[in-house]
């Protein structure tokens, strides 16, 4: 019995100084980005960008608009060419000119998940776990790109694990790594965000850029702008 | 200029302070080493598990086999695709030479458990050194123990309860240790317990359990020890031994089992008739052994060769899942007894696969299906083994030396163990390295192979023991060059891995080694001895025939009291160094009259004898001399890395804590004397300030043992040969040669690069499926690279190209990791504005710049920081001045047409789709009419310079657009004089346009202005269309 004791306090202690290095690690994310309420205030968002790749031979306007977990972006791939993506909350869109036609069509449930997360760039899991029912763990540190940083694996009640990696000094967000089963295969996709500037009280990431070798170049943000819900919906055939 | 006093007086000001700059891993920011392979040849595979995944629920049809792949010295490998792709899964870890594997049969997609230290105890193995264990599925690993055990040889988890596991610690391979044994764990491995200890020269070789009987385990131990000239198998110590109580106290078994010292027992259980037992006992009765009742009795069944054959390195042995009588033992070929082991297959290689095999995977629903690991990495097989297929998508090889041609792009040469001699281009132009790239050009074990710079149609290459080959490329002729004793002479002894070189300062002389200097001067024919014995000729420590203990083994891997690396002195001709494997280190600085053994002169914590593994003679100083000593083949794993600047007369140690693992190399740079680069068993040291201070280099180049490194004079490259992942180049150096504490204390600090070649090559239509490794091609993006002191996060930051004068070429993503950022920049302009279309075509891309100097500027919050990048043509092009500046002129007048057609179509759309409207709201059907018409008209125009919908599916016709891109694109991908055929389609084109904008003209100012008046006269508003500026400068 009095192993029995030893035990259930080592475990409350474990469980205990984990919750709280993941309450400490996020107490000081929060205050570092302007305060979790401003973010979990945030209805809708519109990001206006330049999609780039990493070399520097292409460059062109992109837009995202958010409300709620609704996403939908545009991006000019070239004049006369909108690239538009949707998903309104439970099913996804696209339209892909340069597959020959100005038609939407409908996503797959992959490709609708993948464009969900997207849009979960700002209001992230680490402001949304506990409404989310997503369960956090503190994984230590890691080294991104030669500096540590806590990693917070985020499990979500999708499926879907999202591991966030948070700058020790900082306590930015360096890092975002998506890991999900797309049709039936495991799936990984990092983002990475700097060049921090102050929007309304937040501090926000005007460079996103992903794993795949290029990224956004963000120019402004509208937060709490009206977005019509049609926005997200599948236009109709032309 | 304000900036660059700024700049100047910030650096100034950093070098006051330049003694508190640390050089870490993290200096070295995002510089990686590029892999080349080869996988085409792998390399050797200890360990194969693997298991079927479980199906999703919502595909049960789905059968996907997962496999974990264990190698010789490069970590483990995963495929969740049955072997179509694999993941490295273990390159954070510490070392990478893996014992064993074992996957958790209640939770296959979460928990494996690796041993380290590879446990066929070859002269060349690495070290491992601890169990490590994952909880997802590889993702991350932790050491839970046995840090000690430097080899493990098997992890048996208990049937039914897999927290119960029993771990063979086999142990140090060359000292006493008292670690070994066999341990067990009741909680996962949090602690451990050992069961069974002999003592410290015997450690426990292998371990299974009863699948039906948890109770019953069986157990070898194996009194074993190698040393640089000898190995030994077997002793008093070795034994077989059986546990009725899951391991928790062992019985040895005695009855039947062969009287006099043992070697290596290794064991299998029937897993349909567990009383079933058998057992390859190494003895002077070496066979194999069948037990019908648990291992109480015992029958000698078979003496064959390819069950008894070299215990020591073939250490495996399996029976099928449903049948007990059909008995696998891999070593040389795969043997299968499908009679209870009585007798086996003739000695046959078996469809293909390369010989010598570790390791076996029986699918335990096909025993047909089968996976084997090699010395030639892993194959498969659907008929048990009578064809293979070869998974040609590991590369881990293990190379001994590497070197390279001066050819473009230049060629690398290396050996391999068991894998003979390659060559393989560094770069492939227009594409990647592929398997297919990767030449063989020798055979047996590879090691030197040298491009003779006075013949480049000659290679030479060796296998074991000397034997040096010469090879004529132009016929593929080879001739046996090895020097021979003269008669009545005693043998000539070569290491396993005997050093040639050719001269630095001379191509018509060329070095090898046995225990003389022997020199060349006509391509091997003759030889000349320019030294006496320079070894200590100790005829104790050789004795090679004598080696192996119960088993004889004698194959040149124990020759010892031989030279094992010669250097000349770039700096002068008649300084050469000598270094062999029993500790003597002898120059001459007469050409070989006179040599002076200076080992003696190394002080310090060196051990006497010590192992001299590499010369490298400074490049800049006659009498400097950088070494590095061995001494792992006596249990010591400190790197010993000195210097002399006085022909060995004294010596500095330049080994810091900060290296970890015994030297293979060291190499001086050969433009900055204070830039190191050191190989050792766990990976690559570099050093900026003369050896003082070292730091690892982790760019995508794991602890793997680095053997060999060189620096190409020309293309500054440093390539890195590695004992367990295969060849890999950091491409272009310039950066680290001056990375300077001034550097590395500013904020921010350009660093040159070498200047960026302008290559015109095409790609090809290569679809080879995910099955193959393929290895990168250097970027061929202009580098902008810069060290910045701390990871850039808020605030803005971003990397501008100027041209002469100070108008932005392109914006560029700036690198914001700390350390040293290597950003591309693809040498383009930016793209032209083309004509809005639902075409992808058109022209949506810059053309090239020309060769020069390009100012970059880096912003980063309110500061700016100016460097710059130097673009030069292709040496090679087959251009020359007048022919780019032609192409390049042809090219812009196309960026113009595009533009132009862009404005004018643009013009069409605007007139055509405002009057469309307008005329919706016209009632007077003459009025309409008008418009209409014009409207009509202006469709039509639009149809013959804009193609109505997507080429992609070859719909419509390409008009005026997309036949001048089309064009722009062929004059683009060509660098010099477009072909008269071209330049008269150019001309075309500036007439059509020409033809077009006059049209156009013509109705705006005619037809629309007529428009206008009706449209005024009906109160609508007028149609303008947009200027040209103001299209220009709009974003779209």
């Amino acid at each position: 019995m009095k192993y029995l004791s030893g035990l259930l306090l080592s475990i409350t202690l474990t469980v205990g100084m984990y919750a709280q290095t993941v309450d400490e690690v996020l107490s000081k994310y929060y205050q570092a980005v302007g305060g979790a309420e401003n973010f979990r205030n945030i209805q809708t968002y519109i990001i206006k960008a330049k999609s780039v790749n990493s070399s520097g031979t292409w460059k062109r306007p992109y837009s995202m608009y958010g409300k709620g977990n609704k996403v939908y972006t545009i991006m000019n791939a070239q004049a006369g060419i909108d690239a538009k993506q949707g998903f309104n909350g439970t099913s996804g869109w696209r339209v892909q000119p340069w597959s020959g036609s100005l038609d939407p069509f409908p996503m797959n449930a992959d490709d609708s998940k993948e464009l969900q997360l997207s849009g979960e760039q700002l209001v992230n899991d680490l402001f949304t776990y506990k409404t989310r029912n997503t369960t956090l763990e503190m994984q230590g540190k890691d080294e991104i790109d030669g500096s540590d940083c806590y990693k917070i694996m985020a499990t979500r009640t999708d499926g879907v694990v999202v591991v966030y990696y948070l700058d020790v000094d900082s306590y930015l967000l360096v890092k975002r790594t998506v890991k999900r089963k797309e049709s039936g295969v495991d799936t990984e996709s990092d983002s990475y965000f700097s060049n921090y500037r102050k929007v309304n009280g937040m501090l926000l990431p005007f460079s996103i850029e992903g794993s795949w070798g290029g990224g956004l170049a963000i120019e402004s943000y509208q937060i709490n702008t009206p977005i019509e819900d049609s926005t997200f919906e599948m236009p109709e055939k032309k | 200029m304000k900036n660059y006093i700024v700049i100047s007086m910030l650096i100034l000001c950093a070098g006051v302070a330049s003694a508190q700059v640390k050089l870490t891993s993290n200096t070295f920011g995002n510089l990686w080493a590029r892999q080349l392979g080869p996988a085409t040849c792998s390399g050797r595979i200890t360990a194969i598990e693997a298991f079927y995944l479980p199906a999703d629920a919502t595909r049960a049809q789905d059968k996907k086999l997962c496999i974990y792949v264990g190698t010789a010295a490069g970590g483990v490998f995963k495929s969740k695709d049955n072997g179509t792709s694999f993941q490295q899964l273990f390159e954070k870890e510490k070392q990478l030479s893996i014992g064993c594997i074992a996957v958790d049969p209640r939770h296959q997609d979460s928990v494996v458990w690796v041993g380290t230290g590879e446990c066929n105890v070859r002269n060349s193995v690495s070290l491992g050194g601890g169990l490590y264990k994952s909880t997802n599925a590889g993702e991350t690993w932790k050491m839970i123990g046995l840090e000690k055990v430097e080899r493990i040889a098997k992890v048996a988890l208990q049937p039914g309860s897999p927290d119960v596991a029993l771990v063979a610690g086999l142990g140090a391979l060359w000292s006493d240790s008292p670690d070994r044994g066999l341990y067990r764990t009741t909680d996962g491995g949090k602690t451990f317990e050992r069961v069974l200890y002999v003592d410290e020269k015997t450690g426990c070789a292998d371990v299974v359990f009863d699948p039906q009987n948890p109770n019953i385990v069986y157990a070898s131990m194996w009194q074993f020890r190698r040393k640089a000239y000898t190995f030994s198998s077997g002793g008093p110590g070795s034994g077989f031994y059986k546990s009725t109580d899951g391991g928790k106290t062992w019985n040895k078994l005695s009855k039947d089992i062969p009287s006099g010292d043992l070697g290596r027992v290794l064991i299998a259980i029937s897993p349909s008739k567990t009383n079933v037992v058998y057992a390859m006992i190494e003895s002077k009765e070496s066979g194999l052994y069948r037990s019908e009742d648990r291992g109480e009795s015992w029958k000698k069944m078979s003496n064959a060769t390819s069950v008894t054959a070299r215990p020591f390195y073939f250490s495996c042995l399996y029976v099928d899942p449903y049948n007990e009588n059909i008995v696998f033992r891999p070593s040389f070929q795969l043997g299968i007894s499908e009679d209870g082991g009585r007798t086996f297959n003739g000695f046959q290689y078996g469809g293909g696969a390369h010989p010598d095999f570790h390791a076996l995977w029986i699918d335990p629903t096909n025993p047909q299906h089968l996976l084997l690991g090699t010395d030639g990495g892993v194959y498969r097989s659907y008929n048990r083994g009578a064809s293979w297929a070869q998974f040609r998508n590991l590369s881990v090889g293990q190379f001994y030396h590497v070197s390279y041609d001066f050819e473009e792009p230049y060629n690398i040469f290396g050996g391999l163990q068991d894998n003979g001699s390659w060559i393989v281009p560094h770069r492939i132009r227009g594409g990647a390295i592929q398997n297919a790239d990767w030449q063989a050009t020798g055979w047996g074990d590879g090691f030197s192979v040298i491009r003779d710079r006075d013949d480049k149609n000659i290679i030479y290459f060796e296998s074991q023991g000397g034997n040096i080959v010469r090879r004529h490329m132009n016929t593929n002729e080879t001739r046996s060059i090895k020097p021979f004793e003269q008669s009545g002479e005693k043998k000539l002894r070569f290491n396993w891995n005997a050093p040639i070189t050719q001269s630095p300062t001379n191509p018509k002389v060329m070095y090898m080694g046995s225990q003389y200097l022997h020199m060349s001067t006509n391509h091997g024919d003759t030889w000349q001895r320019i030294s006496g014995d320079l070894t200590t000729n100790d005829s104790a420590k050789y004795n090679p025939e004598n080696s192996g203990g119960v088993t004889a083994d004698n194959t040149s891997a124990e020759n010892h009291c031989t030279i094992i690396t010669i250097a000349e002195s770039p700096a002068n001709q008649k300084t050469i160094w000598v270094g062999t494997d029993d500790g003597n280190l002898q120059v001459t600085t007469d050409g070989g009259k006179n040599w002076n053994n200076v080992a003696p002169n190394v002080k310090g914590s060196m051990p006497k004898g010590t192992w001299v593994s590499t010369v490298e003679p400074g490049h800049f100083d006659k009498a400097t001399c950088y070494v590095t000593f061995d001494n792992h083949t006596n249990g010591d794993f400190n790197p010993y890395i000195y210097k002399t600047t006085d022909y060995g007369m004294s010596w500095k140690q330049l080994a810091t804590d900060s290296i970890r693992g015994f030297a293979h190399v060291v190499r001086e740079d050969l433009v900055n004397k204070n830039l190191l680069f050191v190989g050792t068993e766990y990976g690559l040291y570099i050093s900026i300030d003369g050896g003082n201070t070292w730091a690892r280099f982790k760019g995508n180049l794991p602890s793997v043992p680095v053997r060999d490194l060189q620096i190409h004079p020309r293309d500054n490259d440093l390539i890195i040969a590695t004992h367990g992942l295969g060849a890999y180049i950091l491409d272009d150096i310039t950066p680290i040669r001056n990375l300077t504490p001034q550097a590395m204390e500013s904020e921010l600090s350009f660093l040159p690069n070498r200047p960026t070649q302008l290559r015109y090559e095409a790609g090809f239509q290569e679809f080879n499926g995910s099955d193959e490794f393929v290895g990168s091609n250097p970027d061929g993006d202009a580098q902008i690279t810069y060290y910045l002191k701390a990871r850039h996060l808020v605030g803005d930051m971003k990397i501008d190209v100027l041209d002469a004068n100070d108008k932005i070429i392109t914006s560029l993503p700036a690198g914001k990791r700390k350390g040293i950022n290597r950003v591309g920049w693809g040498m383009s302009m930016k793209p032209p504005k083309v004509a809005a279309s639902q075409n992808g075509g058109g022209g949506n891309f810059g053309p090239t710049v020309l060769a020069g100097e390009y100012k970059v500027r880096i912003t980063k919050n309110d500061k700016s920081y100016y460097g710059k990048v130097i673009i030069e043509n292709d040496p090679h092009s087959i251009h020359n001045k007048e022919a780019r500046a032609a192409q390049n002129a042809a090219m812009m007048r196309m960026y113009s047409l595009i533009e132009r057609v862009a404005y004018n179509a643009e013009q069409i759309t605007i007139m055509r789709d405002s009057l469309r409207s307008r005329a919706a709201a016209i009632t007077n059907e003459a009025t309409k009419a008008t418009v209409t018409t014009l409207v009509q008209k202006l469709d039509s125009l639009h149809k013959t310079v804009v193609a109505k919908k997507s080429s992609l599916f070859a719909d419509t016709e390409p008009q005026l657009r997309e036949k001048i891109a089309d064009i722009y694109g062929d004059i683009s991908g060509y660098a010099g004089k477009p072909s008269d055929e071209q330049l008269t389609r150019v001309a075309g084109f500036e007439q059509d346009v020409q033809k077009l904008e006059m049209l156009i003209d013509q109705i705006r100012t005619k037809d629309l202005t007529q428009i206008n008046t009706v449209l005024s006269s009906n109160k609508l508003p007028a149609v303008t269309v947009i200027s040209k500026t103001e299209f220009m400068n709009r974003e779209d």
